[in-house]
């Protein structure tokens, strides 16, 4: 996006924004500077460029609900502050050195949305910018959502890993984000969470979706035994060793782990997705932490959701007269099977073999497992 | 008679409290704060002339963000 286009306010968009409830409030009554002079480096002086980046901005004047989003995830990235607090062995993310909150600032707060990053803008992570000149609307799953949440979920969710079908969700008819993902889970309720799963109002297949026992023996067996996507996701994209401020150290792969639920507390079922998250040991050294002290406090291997459901996966799809048991009991117990097992800990380190000891199950068909 | 003038008295003043809350809601209004005109010549003669944005455009130094984003 050109540098003037990202300021332009015309066309169909244009009009709009200029005749709405919006548009009738003076420029200058959010975004400060001078409206009385043509001259731009006299309108700019003063210039908010994003008045919603905080709470209290004019949003908060008509909106009750930016009250939320100082305690929501996105509002305040805390669930990602809160791992790193404990990673490194701090009580919370503010008894960390400054050295470490202003290293997380440079490197991993661009995520840290405000109003108008979800409303009329690109995130400034992406270089932000309106999307429909300044018209305000619903987050835009392209330039809003999925410019944060792009490499992983918003690639699966459209199909843009190689041999990988796009979620069937998202065709035919094209459901966005918001469909699953409303204001009430995204603005929060107030309250601080810990972890992305605690947010209230969060999606659940259940909310659409109600399992047919009497005629799906599968989910008689299993329902409350596996997570829905554990038949019904296809392979997803984890990562390896991110370095702040340089990125992966090791490229992305694609795959597919089963492994124990690592949040019982937060979702009911026994065995779940797990995907590979790429924090080291060394990932925060640029910020002076040579090696993290408490990183096998939290595991590395993650619960997932893999945007990419479909019906018929590799896990479901099975030969004439085959069962399911024959695409998920039998898999091998290395590192290519689809169980999180010992093989997998024999790969990693001691102290990332050590911070997964717990998600990972037995060797051999599942069904002598106890 | 006196029952009339009573009811009179009554109304008179209770259109008065009425228009003196009137007043005062007008008077409390924060429509100063956000005058309901548009951004003024300044603002929107340049933010919706595309020309005239080209022109004095400042170019964008920040390097570009090769990340496809977290998530």
């Amino acid at each position: 996006m050109e540098v003037w286009e990202k300021v332009l306010i015309d066309g169909t968009n244009g009009d709009a924004f200029l005749a709405s409830v919006h548009g009738q409030i003076a420029c200058t009554s959010c975004h400060g500077g001078s409206g009385s002079t043509s001259d731009k480096d006299e309108a700019h002086a003063g210039l908010v460029v994003r008045p919603s980046e905080t709470s209290d901005g004019p949003c908060a004047e008509c909106h009750f609900e930016t009250s939320t989003m100082p305690n929501s995830l996105h509002g305040g990235l805390w669930g990602e502050k809160n791992l790193v607090a404990a990673r490194y062995g701090a009580a919370s993310f503010d008894d960390l050195p400054e050295g470490v909150k202003h290293g997380y600032g440079q490197n991993c707060a661009g995520c840290h949305t405000s109003c108008g990053d979800c409303h009329i803008s690109r995130p400034p992570s992406v270089g932000g910018g309106f999307i429909r000149s300044h018209r305000f609307g619903s987050p835009d799953m392209g330039n809003q959502c999925t410019a944060c949440h792009g490499s992983r979920v918003g690639a699966e969710y459209r199909g843009e890993n190689e041999g990988i079908q796009a979620d069937i969700h998202y065709l035919p008819g094209g459901k966005r984000c918001t469909f699953c993902h409303g204001a009430e889970e995204l603005h929060g309720s107030g309250e601080r969470y810990a972890h992305r799963l605690d947010v209230p109002n969060a999606p659940q297949c259940e909310d659409c979706h109600e399992p047919d026992f009497a005629h799906n023996k599968w989910h008689d067996r299993h329902w409350d035994e596996l997570q829905c996507q554990v038949c019904h996701s296809q392979d997803y994209k984890s990562c390896n060793t991110c370095h702040a401020g340089t990125g992966l150290a090791e490229p992305s792969y694609i795959g597919y782990k089963i492994g124990k639920n690592p949040v019982p507390d937060k979702r009911r079922f026994e065995y779940v997705l797990l995907r590979h998250i790429p924090i080291a040991p060394d990932t925060y050294e640029a910020w002076g932490v040579p090696l993290l002290s408490n990183y096998e406090v939290e595991p590395s291997w993650k619960y997932a959701a893999p945007h990419n459901i479909q019906r018929w996966t590799t896990r479901t799809d099975v030969p004439e007269g085959a069962g399911c048991s024959s695409a998920c009991h039998l898999t091998e117990n290395g590192v290519d099977g689809f169980f999180l097992r010992q093989a997998d800990l024999d790969a990693m380190s001691a102290t990332e073999a050590e911070a997964n000891r717990d998600l990972i199950v037995p060797n051999g068909n599942p069904l002598y497992w106890n | 008679m006196k029952r009339t003038i009573e009811r009179s008295l009554c109304a008179w003043i209770l259109a008065g409290a009425v228009g003196s809350l009137a007043l005062g809601m007008v008077a409390c209004s924060d429509d100063d704060d956000h005058p309901l005109v548009p951004g003024g010549t300044g603002c929107l003669d340049c933010h919706t002339d595309e020309a005239r944005l080209m022109a004095t455009a400042t170019p964008d130094d920040t390097p570009e963000n090769e990340d496809s984003g977290e998530g």
